[in-house]
């Protein structure tokens, strides 16, 4: 089954080479949309049909972690799954992530086949 | 925590996000006199938790250029200025993440944006080598 992504991450770059390793992946992405923060995020979630969010934490105007607090008011965006990909390893914000609904987390570098791995993993789960 | 300690843990940072991103393995130190004049890109950025600071890495362009290729999969002659600037933020964003979280186990950290240092440092915290290339890190606490 194909899936509606939505990569959220300030460095154009690194949304680059997810939506390549995605491309290169197992799972089945059909369209891949882009945000460079968490507003940008939220707007296209209001009008594309996304099935799953990939979001980075340390962002301007609204951070990975207050996009989750955002959608998590929300009746329809509350029931996405979100999976973080972010350089914070650190156990206090996976927690924190994973409290505001985070269903995955994976940390920056990652080897290519991690993010398809994961992400399979999460619609299995699902 | 020492900013010596931290420093310490900078050369497994580098491998770990050169190896993983970059496919980018340390090997023997390239010839320096390679690089003579050429300019150098610095991109540093601040963190902010238990520990504040700046952090930041450096190489010579055609090196960051090759860095840039390899992370983006594209082809050196393709990529502009903007992306090869983008992927030496996110390079920074990377090993400095990567750094805090071997020293920092259980504690976040915010980072700012990276940003371009105009003029270079001479700061020298570790430095990772390969054939190809050379790629500086430091890091400084307040």
């Amino acid at each position: 089954m194909t899936r509606n992504v939505l990569i959220v991450d300030d460095s154009p770059a690194m949304r680059k080479v997810i939506r390549k390793v995605l491309m290169l992946s197992n799972f089945e992405t059909q369209e891949c949309f882009e945000a460079n923060d968490g507003l940008e995020a939220l707007d296209i979630l209001r009008i594309e049909a996304v099935d799953v969010v990939l979001t980075d934490i340390n962002m301007p105007r609204m951070t990975g972690e207050e996009l989750l607090e955002q959608m998590s008011q929300d009746d329809i965006l509350s029931q996405l799954p979100v999976m973080v990909i972010s350089t914070d390893r650190s156990e206090e914000r996976v927690r924190r992530m994973n409290a505001l609904g985070a269903k995955g987390y994976v940390t920056k570098p990652f080897a290519p086949e991690t993010l398809g791995v994961a992400l399979n993993e999460l619609f299995v789960e699902a | 925590m020492s900013v010596e300690q931290i420093s310490a843990t900078l050369q497994t940072a580098m491998t770990e996000v050169l190896e993983s991103m970059c496919f980018i393995l340390p090997g023997e130190p390239v010839d320096m006199a390679a690089f003579a004049g050429e300019p150098w890109m610095e991109h540093t950025l601040t963190f902010h938790g238990p520990e504040e600071g700046r952090f930041g890495i450096r190489a010579p362009r055609p090196v960051a250029v090759r860095i840039a290729s390899d992370f983006l999969g594209e082809d050196p002659v393709d990529l502009s200025e903007q992306q090869v600037g983008e992927v030496m933020n996110e390079l920074a964003n990377m090993v400095c993440g990567n750094v805090l979280g071997h020293c920092y186990h259980d504690h976040a950290f915010a980072l700012t944006s990276p940003t371009v240092m105009n003029p270079i440092t001479q700061e020298q915290g570790a430095q990772f080598d390969w054939e190809e290339g050379v790629l500086v890190a430091w890091v400084k606490t307040y």
